[in-house]
């Protein structure tokens, strides 16, 4: 069986010269999933809550749970707990769908550069590395702004440019690449984690179609949920630090 | 770099679209799912302190009316008790006093059943002395067989009573 796997998301269609690539696709499909179950579950908000309204009071009581447990604080967790927790609703819904049979084998055969190469028309939006970056951007700049709101622009921005001591003024080199580290290490481990576990279900698929892919299929709703949790709480610690930054 | 970008598909207009995209989730997650629930939550939880809280009042509240209560039960009894003591103190009063009215009634009566019986002694006697002073003089008249008369008989019977006294 010819495998073709490609690092970027295939463009499936283009409109005004926007390209709609299959990433899209499957993150768009995510967004309705959460639409549609944050609707579901608050629609008719009762004192005796229904299934749907325990798992949604459940979920977000856990992630304020978890908030309050790094920040101790009531007010920064009421902050931070928005951004945090659709970071990782987000994160996990999309790597959650990728993993659903129609994510990776319906699409078409196209013939490129004299190649026959197959175009999924669903890929999971963890798969692209511009939704990775796009979420690792809005962390590193929401570090920023807590920071900058915390103790003021000016102070903040001695964390990063010092002329006071030379090595203070290394430090804040090192300070300021390390915000570019953090957006590329956010980026990468998911974007790796995912696209490696998609190739890794389509090769076992491809090599054993029946019954091989099941632990395969556990091993990814595993790390699904794994790179969400991480992702979210580093964005949370960082959060964080930048609140407390006057301490440094 | 661009041949690196090209091949990971970094593509700004997608990246906008995302960061769009993520916007949009945060958005609907926050109208729809964060807000109500928080809220929700928020009310439960208050609605669970007061309750609590009452609890806990009531429990007080009960501990000090059964305080109150055995305070009372004890007053009521030491009153009780009180009444029966001084209720008997009163009775005994009475009885005394009652008694000493009798005794004095008694004592009373007995004096002036004495004092009559003294009296209608007294004229008893007097009344026998002056009918035995009548008796002497009619007597002594018919001794010495001559009629007295009435101021002499009036000056012996005299006579003959102060020599009786």
């Amino acid at each position: 069986m010819n495998l073709s796997i490609s690092l970027a998301a295939e463009p499936i269609a283009h409109v005004l010269g926007f390209p709609i690539t299959n990433s899209m696709i499957g993150t768009l499909a995510a967004v309705a999933v959460i639409a549609i179950v944050a609707r579901r579950a608050t629609r008719r908000l009762q004192a005796v809550p229904s299934r749907w309204q325990v798992a949604a009071e459940a979920t977000v009581d856990g992630l304020l749970g978890l908030v309050d447990s790094v920040t101790n604080d009531r007010q920064q967790t009421r902050r931070f707990f928005p951004v945090v927790a659709t970071i990782f609703l987000f994160i996990l819904t999309m790597n959650w769908l990728g993993l659903l049979p129609f994510f990776g084998p319906i699409g078409w055969r196209e013939i490129e550069h004299g190649r026959e190469t197959f175009v999924p028309f669903f890929r999971s939006g963890s798969a692209d590395l511009n939704m990775t970056l796009a979420i690792a951007l809005i962390s590193v700049i929401g570090t920023q702004v807590v920071g900058i709101l915390a103790v003021g622009a000016k102070k903040y921005g001695q964390k990063f440019l010092n002329l006071k001591n030379p090595i203070f003024t290394f430090v804040g080199l090192i300070e300021f690449i390390s915000e570019f580290t953090k957006m590329i290490s956010f980026s990468f481990r998911l974007f790796g984690n995912i696209f490696a576990g998609e190739v890794l279900l389509l090769v076992i698929a491809s090599l054993v179609p029946l019954l091989a892919p099941v632990p395969f299929y556990f091993l990814e709703i595993f790390v699904g949920l794994i790179q969400a949790f991480v992702f979210a709480l580093l964005t949370l610690v960082f959060f964080k630090i930048a609140a407390t930054a006057e301490e440094h | 770099m661009d041949e690196l970008i090209r091949t990971l598909g970094i593509d700004w207009k997608l990246l906008v679209a995302n960061t769009i995209t993520f916007g949009i989730v945060l958005w609907i997650l926050r109208r729809f799912a964060y807000r109500p629930i928080i809220n929700l939550l928020d009310r439960r939880r208050q609605a669970i302190a007061d309750s609590l809280a009452k609890a806990k009042q009531s429990a007080e509240e009960f501990k000090v009316w059964q305080q109150e209560k055995q305070r009372l039960v004890e007053e009521a009894k030491t009153e009780a008790l009180r009444l029966v003591h001084q209720a008997e103190r009163q009775a005994e009063t009475l009885r005394q006093q009652q008694l000493a009215e009798t005794q004095a009634e008694s004592a009373r009566l007995l004096a002036r059943t004495k004092d009559q019986l003294a009296r209608q002694q007294a004229q008893l006697v007097t009344e026998a002395k002056r009918e035995l002073a009548s008796l002497v003089v009619q007597a002594t008249g018919k001794v010495i067989d001559q009629e007295l008369d009435e101021d002499l008989d009036r000056r012996f019977s005299r006579r003959a009573l102060e020599g009786l006294k």
